[in-house]
């Protein structure tokens, strides 16, 4: 049996073998939050054992209003942005960024071979709350809805700070409204 | 825009991208949307940053959990599971250790005893009786149980600090 809600309902029996079954149903996807808020892979493994040992702890308080994937998630999410403030409260920014010519257009040029890396360093110079919302937004393709659960935000101000967040991100990579 | 569509900002219209490309914007709503895009560059420069940004971060490749993971996960479950039990454990033998010496100290009212009315005479101490004891030590005993207890204790980290 690989449902969410089973799995959590037998580690509220108990049963560790059903931890097991949600570190392998969701253990991808908080690894991966974990990377990219951490943004080292030792951390992230550690935040992310951290997290489920979480939800193990605290798999009573589960009562079934939100499906099980989301609230597991919703444990991670804290865990991992707990992780970043309390071994680093103050966040390492990489060195700014080298912006490109703007006359070619900044955006195309971060489109070619160095886009990505352009845009992951741009990412690593967000908070890390805002680098998680972009996260679970466009790499992960969470619903508003699901994701306004996970942060314990409301639909209107997730997407206000989904809007500002992506908007820090176009500053941070030299495009602007006139030049997109 | 027809008079039915109802007037939206760019600020506004920002924030529905998300909504429209989640496709739960509908009706009405998406429709002023659409017309506002329509005629707003800067709008329509927003809604080209949101597809490419999807483009670029959805497509990005980030490392795989380790295959360790759920062990990593297991041992850690375990140990704080150890760990919790072992305060247990000391909090309830602490709480059984003070009950009993609380127990002793009623049972034998002369121990740890001061004579109220030989304490407030001031002198210079000749004048204290022999059988007079300002301070009573422990039963043996009680000594040996909170030895015993203190090895427990000892034996107790001892086993959490190798793991």
């Amino acid at each position: 049996l690989d449902d969410p809600n089973e799995l959590l309902r037998r580690c509220q029996r108990g049963d560790e073998s059903a931890l097991a079954g949600l570190v392998h149903r969701f253990g991808g996807r908080v690894f991966r939050l974990a990377y990219r808020v951490l943004g080292d892979a030792g951390r992230a493994e550690e935040a992310s054992s951290d997290a489920f040992a979480k939800i193990w702890s605290a798999a009573g308080q589960w009562r079934g209003e939100a499906d099980a994937g989301t609230w597991a998630y919703r444990v991670a999410y804290h865990t991992v942005l707990d992780h970043r403030r309390r071994r680093d409260p103050r966040p390492r920014l990489p060195p700014p960024l080298d912006l490109p010519d703007p006359r070619p257009g900044p955006l195309e040029q971060s489109l070619r071979s160095e886009g990505r890396q352009r845009v992951h360093e741009a990412l690593g110079q967000l908070a890390e709350a805002d680098r998680a919302l972009l996260h679970l937004y466009y790499f992960e393709q969470l619903g508003l809805a699901e994701i306004a659960a996970i942060v314990g935000a409301t639909r209107e101000v997730l997407k206000m700070r989904l809007a500002r967040a992506r908007h820090k991100l176009r500053t941070l990579l030299g495009d602007d409204e006139e030049s997109a | 825009m027809n008079g039915r569509e109802p007037v939206v900002g760019c600020e506004e219209v920002e924030r529905l991208l998300f909504e429209l490309r989640d496709g739960v914007l509908e009706g009405v709503a998406a429709e002023s949307v659409r017309s506002h895009l329509a005629g707003c560059p800067s709008c329509r420069g927003a809604q080209a940053w949101d597809v490419r940004l999807h483009d670029l971060l959805h497509d990005e490749v980030l490392p795989e959990p380790p295959p360790g993971l759920a062990a990593a996960v297991s041992r850690r479950v375990r140990r704080r599971r150890r760990i919790r039990a072992a305060l247990v454990g000391a909090a309830a033998a602490l709480l059984l250790a003070g009950a009993g010496v609380a127990w002793r100290l009623r049972t034998e009212p002369g121990a740890a005893v001061v004579d109220a009315k030989t304490t407030s005479a001031p002198g210079n101490g000749d004048d204290l009786p022999e059988s007079l004891v300002l301070f009573q030590p422990p039963p043996v005993d009680s000594l040996d149980v909170l030895s015993r207890q203190h090895s427990g204790y000892v034996a107790v980290l001892q086993t959490l600090g190798k793991e």
